[in-house]
């Protein structure tokens, strides 16, 4: 978890700046999403994370008003958004979950094309698509044919596509997927980028890793329910609960006599010892209730040699796994 | 912003090869037509026939495959305008522009008529071979080049139709193309079953009883195509009588497309964005409203930057 985006998110309870009221949305018999509340403030990179088939496109779709809720309403700036119609073509950039090209236009024809359909003066055009170019570093691929672009190149002319009317809000659906890693960080990079300058981007993924290094809140979604939503902190802390630590010891003497020790305090959980001197427990609480275990341990006289704490992304992964495997189930 | 559409979609046409191989294979095909009917002339009736005569026949053969040209190209321009756009997932994206649904269909409308009309355009050049001879005065050539400008904004409006309504573009092609053969080919078909029907007199009030084409042909392109300038088996009579009104084949021909063409587009603009009708809007607003008037209350607008 990076301290950096979580310190853009606003302390202070501001009004949010879309606010997703009971929506639902209902195909003929299927519930693909069922009475999702979700308020997404100013200026966060907000995570929607579900496994495939979540309903994370389909509020994605209903947020860029290429679906109308079933029931529900979305709130743009405290404004509703089928009182206003057209602010969503205003204010929302999507980039969907595929590049939708043309592929015998340019760079920067094909940009043009959706500056001019979004109505943007002609003489005002050729600077925005040079700064767009600029922006996502496709500026030597200017009039290089789309269709010759690489995978990377396209996704990121799609998200200048996206941008091209300098939208408030972003809306990313997928936009990691079939990227290689570097293309993943350079896509990373220019996110950041764009919430200095002062965007909302709402991203979707099914791998939370993906998000969790880079969203100021999330929101998990499963089987069109949502599990929970908030701050990154927030939810890892109200998911969280546990925590796996990885205890060493000198020699496998006392090892016995430790998980023993381990058990008999109400904080641990699932003591488990699968190498010989190697303990692994879930331990319940935040990082004090930890250090107490430590302490403990060594005033105990256990031969500790290492106490370590599963790294968070991990964590937060396991935490996801778990959730959308309890939904499977129910 | 129908004009950035039209740009987009004239630089996608041109840029493929096609397009002009198409130009010149067209022209070809008109020219080489226009020689086998001159020379076939010449060396069957060396005095017979005068040179008028010879233009007129020119004309008419050139007419009638100029339009089956147009009624089997237009098609091939626009029977996937929309659905074509669905399939390359570009429509979504134009969806979220600010384009209307109004420009949207006539951007393609104009878009795939811009090549119809260039054909035609192009055309202009063997057509006019046809004054050398001469037996065809200018008004005519006039009516018929605007009897062909509207079967291809016609027969274009009805591509866009039915890539509307039908999701996949190979099932809208066929569509279009069954479409336009029952149009072409029904008439005939009744003309074969019941000759009988083909030799109706009508007399008018005072009038010497006149024989008139029978109903089913009273929307046929080459009837009134040929109507607008009256080669001599078309004479009996040029006129379909209507209580007081009289008019003739094309001018009804024309009045029948320009309808259904206008049927063909409010269809398309209604259709092609689900439930953006200004009605749907306010149907389902209306219970919302008064929500939303209690939910601002409770929440008083706070300083938003």
């Amino acid at each position: 978890m990076q301290s950096s985006a979580l310190s853009a998110t606003p302390a202070e309870t501001i009004e949010p700046l879309i606010k997703i009221q009971n929506v639902s949305k209902r195909y003929h018999t299927t519930n693909a999403l069922n009475d999702i509340n979700l308020d997404i403030p100013r200026g966060s990179i907000y995570g929607l994370i579900g496994p495939n088939g979540a309903g994370k496109t389909t509020l994605m779709r209903i947020l860029a008003a290429l679906l109308t809720p079933s029931s529900g309403q979305v709130w743009f700036d405290q404004q509703e958004v089928s009182t206003m119609p057209g602010i969503i073509q205003r204010k929302v950039g999507y980039m969907p979950d595929f590049f939708g090209v043309y592929p015998d236009l340019t760079s920067a024809e094909y940009l043009e094309f959706y500056a001019g359909i979004h109505g943007i003066p002609r003489q005002k055009r050729a600077g925005i698509i040079n700064d767009l170019l600029e922006l996502v570093e496709l500026t030597s691929k200017r009039d290089a044919l789309v269709e010759t672009l690489s995978r990377g190149m396209k996704q990121r002319l799609c998200l200048a596509r996206a941008l091209v009317h300098d939208p408030e809000i972003l809306l990313l659906d997928e936009p990691a997927s079939g990227l290689d890693p570097r293309a993943r960080v350079e896509l990373r990079e220019l996110v950041r980028t764009l919430q200095e300058l002062g965007k909302t981007i709402i991203i979707s993924s099914h791998i939370l890793l993906e998000l969790a290094e880079m969203c100021s809140d999330i929101a998990i979604l499963q089987n069109g329910q949502l599990i929970i939503a908030g701050n990154v902190e927030q939810v890892t802390r109200q998911l969280g609960g546990e925590r796996q630590v990885e205890i060493r010891l000198l020699d496998n003497t006392r090892v016995t006599e430790t998980i023993e020790y381990l058990k008999q305090r109400t904080e641990v959980h699932a003591v488990t010892n699968n190498e010989d001197t190697l303990i692994q427990a879930d331990i319940e609480g935040d990082d004090q209730a930890l250090h107490q275990v430590l302490i403990d341990l060594i005033t105990q006289g256990f031969p500790v040699v290492s106490f370590a704490p599963r790294s968070g992304g991990g964590r937060l992964e396991e935490v996801f796994l778990h959730i959308t495997e309890r939904g499977n189930q129910e | 912003m129908f004009i950035a559409l039209l740009i987009k979609e004239m630089r996608l046409r041109m840029r493929r090869e096609r397009t002009i191989w198409l130009i010149v294979a067209y022209i070809l095909l008109l020219g080489l037509l226009g020689w086998m009917y001159i020379s076939l002339i010449n060396t069957n009736s060396n005095n017979g026939a005068s040179w008028g005569s010879i233009g007129s026949g020119l004309y008419t053969i050139l007419l009638i495959v100029q339009l089956f040209l147009i009624l089997f190209i237009t098609p091939a321009f626009t029977a996937t305008a929309i659905n074509g756009e669905k399939e390359r997932q570009t429509f979504d994206l134009l969806l979220c522009s600010r384009l209307s649904s109004t420009s949207l269909i006539i951007g393609k409308l104009l878009a795939g008529l811009i090549n119809a009309l260039l054909l035609i355009a192009a055309s202009i050049p063997i057509f006019s071979l046809v004054f050398f001879f001469g037996g065809v005065s200018p008004l005519q050539a006039a009516g018929a080049l605007l009897l062909s400008v509207l079967t291809a904004i016609f027969i274009a409006s009805l591509g866009i139709c039915c890539s509307t309504l039908v999701a996949r573009p190979a099932l809208s092609t066929a569509i279009t193309y069954m479409l336009i053969l029952l149009w072409l080919g029904l008439p005939l078909l009744l003309a074969i079953i019941a000759p009988s029907t083909l030799n109706r007199t009508v007399t008018i009030s005072g009038n010497t009883p006149t024989l008139q084409p029978p109903i089913y042909f009273i929307w046929h392109p080459i009837i009134a195509i040929l109507n607008t300038y009256n080669p001599v088996t078309l004479t009996q009579s040029s006129q379909y009588t209507w209580g007081a009104i009289s008019l003739s084949y094309w001018e009804t021909y024309s009045i029948l497309t320009v309808i259904t063409t206008a049927v063909f587009l409010l269809i398309s603009i209604w259709r092609v964005k689900p439930r953006s009708s200004r009605l749907y809007r306010r149907l389902r607003s209306q219970p919302k409203s008064k929500l939303s008037g209690s939910n601002s209350q409770e929440t008083p607008a706070s300083a938003t930057a």
